[in-house]
């Protein structure tokens, strides 16, 4: 039940969020955007908040929703995409800085590519913590 | 690596969720063990063997390549 409470938690984090982004949307008077994103993160949390909720009713389905969170596989797979989308991340930052320099937008190419640079920096210090960790 | 999860559930007249739960995983996994697509943790390999009162070696076989 702890992986189950523990992304209610989240949801329900997630649904304050849209609420703030609605009252904001609403006193402001501000961009439409920033409701409509409100009511959309909200409705989301919602749905996600109630499933939970009829799992976690259900002592079997619950059990089975702990066993999936911790499932090895999972896990396992979780990393190997997470590793594939930094991959990509970085490729299209640097992608992403040389078409900014070749349209010369050179401030944009600046910060493109130092966040590229940090992403990289951030996954090398890691890299070396847990090697040194594990 | 080979295993015979298949056939000792079989045997046992145990179903892969029945497995899943008995060993902590999602039945996804068990099906992916069975398959050969996935190889288990050391930890799974005992659980998986401790169920079927087995060795690990008695399920689990290494193949070279």
């Amino acid at each position: 039940m702890k992986s189950l409470k523990k992304h209610i938690i989240t949801f329900i984090i997630y649904g304050i969020i849209g609420v703030v982004l609605i009252a904001f949307g609403l006193i402001s008077h501000s961009d439409s955007f920033v409701t409509s994103f409100g009511f959309a993160i909200l409705a989301a949390a919602a749905v996600k908040i109630i499933r939970l909720i009829f799992i976690a009713k259900a002592p079997e389905k619950a059990k089975r929703f702990e066993n999936t969170q911790k499932d090895e596989r999972y896990i396992a797979l979780a990393q190997k995409s997470g590793y594939y989308t930094f991959l990509i991340s970085v490729f299209s930052g640097v992608v992403a800085g040389f078409v900014l320099i070749f349209l010369n937008m050179e401030q944009a190419a600046r910060i493109v590519m130092n966040v590229t640079a940090i992403e990289v920096l951030v996954f090398g210090i890691v890299s070396v913590i847990l090697y040194r960790k594990y | 690596m080979k295993n015979n999860i298949e056939t000792l559930r079989g045997e046992n007249g145990i179903s892969q969720q029945v497995l899943a739960d008995a060993a902590g995983v999602s039945r996804q996994t068990i099906n992916s063990l069975e398959k050969g697509k996935y190889n288990p943790s050391i930890i799974l390999a005992f659980k998986i063997a401790k169920y079927f009162n087995k060795q690990i070696e008695d399920i689990f076989i290494y193949e070279k390549d």
